[in-house]
């Protein structure tokens, strides 16, 4: 009976591995976080022939924020290629790889724009890794993947100091590298990478600042969770909204800044705060899921007057959102252009083109009015079944 | 290995308990998978020293997470040290520029958080589990205080190369280091009166105590020699990545304890593989590889990972209870 | 040394110097009288039986003996010798072995580690353990005590309870120099296994050993030992010799119908 249960487990392993091993799905887009109907109304197809998004606001003439090493960005439209360009990217054959550091709705939408744009370049995806946020593992798959000889890796750092002996190999070998966000420190733009593509983040700050603040009438006590641990692109934000809250707002007051680690311990810690602080109007939270502890807690307070501000859009904040709920602004960015940005940079590095060191997405506005729109032009396609109904 | 030594009519096939062995089959078949079907990549020298290289440090930690579980005890605290000990490198090293009282320093925090484990496991009588939960606890957050969350990098250069990148003999040391580490293991527990004893305290505790053997020594030792291959393991990551940072180790866990059980120990004590806990390494290595090369997408090398990871744990614990 | 009173029976059998000799041994917890002034010699050659309900103090006494307990008044006496244990392994290294209730053997180990269990040998400048050896002298010993195991290095988890036994009283045998105890070492067994274990023991007093048993199966008593001893609620009824007692003396002695001598 063991004996039978043992061949008849490893046949099914075996089974099950060859199934995967075979049907190499990775050119395929895997928009399962967000699955819906595309909408073509976000769409528009560039000089080059290549499918990009149009941005829901306009897209100011100079930008604010930059870059880690001082460089000034530009917007995401600058960098685009020429049909001449394309074909001969397409004439190249060239392997690419994906290297990310974690799988969220956010970086799934990235992952669909870096992957469409690689089909319509004739680019072939040949590995997709996840290092779960673990920054050995990240440098592990650089190395597995460097293994597979790709020319072009699009990636991101986990940690600018830590993972500059991740990527020095790739760059050592020859082989182009793309960021998204997060670069290794003393990395130049043009000679070790290609360019470092991220959304504008003080545009982050600002919109959901200027959101609170002009919500409030410019006047009142606020709470704030904040990230207490490294990681560049999280704190960048939180940053630029503390800065433009006290330099536009100086009426907003925050009463009390909590650390969080972990989200999953958003809930207590936001519990705790609207106790110490009941008379507060309205918490920040640096992105959706934490914003989810956040609304948790002020449910379970009966606390449905304190609006709750948070950056990235999340299935869960939508709902409750549509519904009229705590949330009362989410500042999203164009992600999955943000993929397509990536990858039309990484064609830069196959070609041997200049690329602008640095391009961005830009920020804009979520609230309850324009939820379709800013969903759409985030994920490129229709809102969820439920949020829609909800919004009605 | 325990091989039955009961005269039989059927010959050998019978005394081949499978069970005792489904880590290399595993291994051999998972190899031969990888191997025939990504033979381009998967095969090379390159690839494969970067498997054992890869896993050079939850090989070492496994080691010494065989000898704890083999005494009826466990460290959940290892993680913590990884970090924690990787960081006071990397300060020390930044600071003092002498690579040898880096290795010193990090080395003591093994052995102070060891003690500490032991200590309170013998004399204030917990659990293992819970004290190292603890110390799990109290050690991330001494690594997260050291330095404020920066990463500290490593520049000296025989840390980045004794420990990291370099080579001996055409082969690369930290193929070197994984070696050492099990032979110095297996006869430890093989060919020492210190394995015997640890594998009889985690068998039947008052059985070793009545023989004479010192029970509560043998707890301290165990907790002590695992904290110190975290600090070993700590040293190997500071090397190869030539930085330490605060999140060092901490998925490092779950990947000791399952190689350690894949191998053949027993969660329960009395039982223990140095050489399993390497294959159990290495195949769990292997597989984050080869899934990689093989293009799958993330879900799917998850859901690879886990199958083969679920069976030969069932199989290896299955021949424990079933008695 | 004055010569405290002895109730009969309870020296050795004459001509013979007592290898174990015990002298008003007592232990007392806290107001609690576990064993009070029990006296008792067992010669080489000797199996003396240890009777008594449960409770009596049967097994206080057999850890005073092997070192567990310190006495909180008495004497012991070892080949002629007044001795004193600091903990279970200084009686262990003075001569005095158990065979416990629960066989205390590791059975993931096989036998010859098992019998080399705190003591293994050692070869060599790197001390490396000398498993050749320890296997071939297991064999030796539980072949010259004719116990049927299939092999020094079978593993214990692979042997019947009886096996276990055998090879836990093997083990005893081997290491004591002075006295063999025994605390109820059939009590788990059927049958025909109490039956080998009884030939067993036989076989250690043909050797020379001094063996006390601790036991609640009479028949037992009554088939194997030569002098038994009844403790009662701590206190020693008496010693008979087994040639000349009857069941009923000793159970009427054990229920307490019957009052201590002396």
């Amino acid at each position: 009976m063991r004996r039978r249960a043992f061949v008849s487990l490893a046949a099914a392993a075996g089974a099950g591995l060859l199934i995967g091993g075979c049907s190499v799905d990775s050119n395929k887009s895997s928009t399962a976080a967000n699955s819906g109907k595309t909408v073509d109304s976000v769409i528009e197809t560039d000089a080059g022939g290549l499918k990009r998004y149009k941005s829901p606001v306009p897209l100011a003439d100079t930008i604010e924020t930059r870059g880690p090493d001082g460089e000034t960005p530009v917007w995401y439209r600058d960098v685009k290629l020429t049909p001449e360009e394309v074909e001969k990217v397409k004439k190249g054959n060239y392997r690419a790889a994906i290297v990310w550091h974690t799988s969220s709705p956010f970086m799934n939408a990235l992952a669909t724009g870096v992957k469409e744009t690689f089909e319509q370049l004739g680019v072939q995806v040949i590995a997709t890794t996840d290092a779960n946020m673990d920054q050995p593992r990240l440098a592990n798959d650089v190395q597995s993947v460097l293994a597979l000889k790709p020319d072009l890796i699009v990636t991101i750092a986990l940690d600018p100091v830590a993972d500059f002996a991740t990527f020095k190999p790739a760059v050592d070998q020859g082989v182009k590298l793309v960021f998204a966000s997060v670069k290794p420190k003393d990395f130049k733009a043009g000679k070790d990478y290609i360019s470092l593509v991220t959304y504008d983040l003080k545009g982050l700050g600002d919109v959901t600042a200027k959101a609170l603040g002009d919500d409030l009438g410019g006047k009142a006590k606020i709470g704030q969770i904040f990230y207490d641990a490294n990681f560049f692109v999280v704190n960048e934000r939180e940053r630029a909204f503390e800065q433009t809250l006290k330099a536009k707002y100086p009426g907003i007051e925050v009463v009390e800044r909590a650390p969080m680690a972990d989200p999953a311990k958003v809930e207590d810690i936001a519990s705790a705060m609207i106790a110490r602080h009941p008379d507060i109007k309205a918490i920040f939270a640096p992105w959706d899921t934490a914003a989810e502890g956040v609304v948790a807690a002020l449910r379970n307070a009966g606390r449905q007057d304190i609006g709750v501000y948070t950056i990235d859009l999340g299935n869960t904040n939508a709902l409750d959102m549509a519904r009229g709920g705590l949330i009362k602004e989410m500042t999203s960015t164009l992600a999955v252009e943000f993929g397509h940005t990536l990858a039309i940079s990484g064609a830069y590095g196959l070609l041997g083109k200049q690329a602008p060191p640095m391009a961005v997405v830009p920020a804009f506005p979520v609230t309850k009015k324009n939820l379709k729109q800013g969903w759409e032009s985030t994920f490129g396609v229709t809102l969820p079944a439920d949020i829609a109904a909800a919004s009605k | 290995m325990t091989v039955s030594t009961q005269a039989s009519p059927r010959g050998w096939m019978k005394k081949f308990d499978a069970k005792n062995y489904v880590v290399y089959i595993g291994f051999v078949l998972v190899f031969a998978f990888f191997a025939v079907t990504q033979t381009q990549y998967f095969l090379t020298p390159e690839n494969l020293a970067n498997i054992v290289i890869q896993a050079a440090p939850v090989t070492v930690m496994a080691i010494g997470m065989v000898f704890v579980l083999s005494a009826g005890e466990i460290d959940l605290s290892i993680g913590s040290v990884v970090a924690l000990s990787a960081l006071a490198a990397a300060v020390t090293a930044r600071e003092t520029e002498q690579w040898w009282l880096a290795v010193l320093v990090s080395l003591a925090v093994g052995l102070a958080v060891g003690l500490v484990n032991g200590l309170f496991v013998t004399l204030v009588r917990l659990p293992s589990f819970l004290v190292t939960l603890a110390t799990m606890g109290l050690v991330a957050g001494l690594a997260r205080q050291l330095t404020n969350l920066q990463s500290v990098p490593v520049t000296d250069s025989t840390l980045v190369t004794f420990f990291g990148g370099g080579e001996l003999l055409g082969l690369p040391i930290l193929v070197w280091w994984t070696a050492a580490a099990v032979f110095v293991g297996w006869v430890l527990l093989q060919r020492k009166r210190y394995g015997a004893h640890v594998l009889a305290v985690g068998n039947n505790a008052s059985a070793a105590r009545v023989s004479g053997i010192k029970v509560n020594r043998v707890r301290v030792m165990v907790l002590v020699g695992s904290a110190m291959t975290a600090a070993v393991a700590g040293l190997l990551y500071a090397g190869r990545l030539q930085g330490a940072r605060y999140t060092l180790g901490e998925a490092d866990l779950m990947t000791v304890i399952a190689a350690a059980i894949v191998g053949g120990t027993s969660l329960f004590g009395g039982k223990g593989s140095v050489v399993g806990a390497l294959i159990g390494s290495l195949l769990m290595s292997m597989l984050n590889n080869g899934l990689v090369l093989a293009g799958l997408s993330v879900s799917q090398q998850m859901v690879a990972r886990a199958i083969i990871i679920l069976i030969a744990v069932s199989f290896s614990l299955r021949g424990k209870k079933n008695q | 040394m004055n010569a405290p009173l002895v109730p009969s029976e309870v020296g050795a059998p004459e001509g013979s110097t007592p290898q174990l000799r015990l002298v008003g041994l007592s232990k007392h917890f806290g107001g609690v009288v576990a064993v009070n002034r029990f006296d008792l010699e067992v010669a080489a050659g000797e199996i003396v039986a240890l009777v008594g309900d449960n409770g009596a103090g049967k097994s206080t006494l057999v850890k005073m003996i092997s070192g567990l307990y310190q006495p909180s008044a008495g004497e012991i006496w070892l080949g002629g010798k007044q001795v004193s244990f600091a903990d279970a392994s200084d009686a262990r290294r003075q001569g005095v072995e158990v065979v416990y209730q629960d066989l205390a053997l590791v059975d993931d180990q096989p036998v010859y580690m098992n019998m080399f269990l705190g003591r293994e040998l050692v070869k060599g400048p790197l001390r490396l353990l000398d498993r050749k050896r320890m296997a071939r002298e297991t064999q030796e010993l539980v072949d010259s005590l004719d116990v049927r195991i299939p092999s020094a290095k079978a593993t214990i988890k692979e042997l019947s309870g009886g096996q276990r036994q055998g090879v836990a009283i093997c083990r005893a045998t081997h290491w004591a120099s002075n006295l063999v105890l025994m605390d109820e070492p059939t009590a788990a067994l059927g049958v025909a296994e109490t039956a080998k274990v009884e030939e067993l023991i036989l076989r250690l007093r043909e050797r020379g050993a001094a063996v006390l048993v601790v036991s609640h199966n009479l028949d037992q008593v009554f088939r194997i030992s030569d002098r038994i001893t009844v403790l009662r609620r701590g206190t020693q009824i008496g010693t008979r010799s087994t040639a000349t007692t009857s069941k009923n003396e000793i159970v009427s002695m054990i229920t307490g119908l019957q009052h201590a001598d002396a």
